[in-house]
């Protein structure tokens, strides 16, 4: 397979362009996670998230569809959540949150493809996030 | 009169800036906690590093075979 010189210029050009405009993000919320992880001890989020079923993935997918971003910063919150002593079950339905819920998209995305469709699709994703960490758990402890 | 175009400051750079005003202040009230948390971050910093190669390794490779042609190619069979 021979590669072309100037499709790879301009693949890693793009690939670039868009490491560099998640840098300042992901800069910035490391400064803050390291922040708050020496702010706010450890207990507190031991008696915030009581390691209930319904209740954690709740807040853990009510997190991340709040939130916006590139994956790779949910990838690197969601290991410091687990570092913290967040439960599986939080993390789990905040990172699928923040990929497939789009709170502050919304209005984009009902624009773009409809307001039914927007609406439908979010509620879906944040119903779906607690699922998914309800059955990533299951399985995990199989 | 020509009026030149201030460019603007992107989104993400107000949110890294005021970030780096609370670490600022941080650092004028208390140096030893902010030492602390220097530190934590390094330790963070220096783990995503590696990662942040590959996804740049990966994103290239899917830049490079998964161009905006082969996708409309395969999802406009209907």
């Amino acid at each position: 397979m021979k590669i072309k010189k100037k499709k790879l210029e301009e693949s890693i050009s793009k690939a670039w362009k868009s490491l560099y405009k998640t840098f300042p993000v992901l800069l910035g919320t490391i400064l803050l996670i390291s922040f708050i992880t020496k702010i706010i001890p450890k207990s507190f989020y031991t008696k915030l998230f009581t390691n209930n079923i319904i209740i954690d993935p709740f807040i853990g997918s009510l997190t991340g569809s709040i939130s916006a971003g590139s994956p790779v910063i949910s990838y690197i919150l969601g290991g410091e959540f687990l570092n913290q002593g967040i439960g599986i079950l939080t993390v789990t339905a905040f990172i699928v949150a923040w990929v497939t819920v789009g709170l502050i998209q919304l209005p984009a995305e009902s624009s773009l493809l409809g307001k039914k469709f927007a609406i439908i699709r979010n509620i879906t994703s944040f119903i779906f996030a607690i699922i998914v960490a309800i059955i990533t758990l299951i399985l995990k402890l199989i | 009169m020509n009026i030149k175009k201030i460019k603007k400051i992107p989104k993400p750079f107000y949110f890294l800036g005021s970030i780096i005003i609370v670490y600022f202040i941080t650092f004028i009230l208390d140096r030893n906690l902010f030492n602390v948390i220097i530190n934590y971050f390094y330790e963070i910093f220096v783990k995503v590093i590696p990662i942040f190669i590959i996804i740049f390794i990966l994103m290239v490779i899917v830049n490079y075979f998964i161009t905006n042609k082969f996708i409309i190619k395969h999802l406009n069979q209907k």
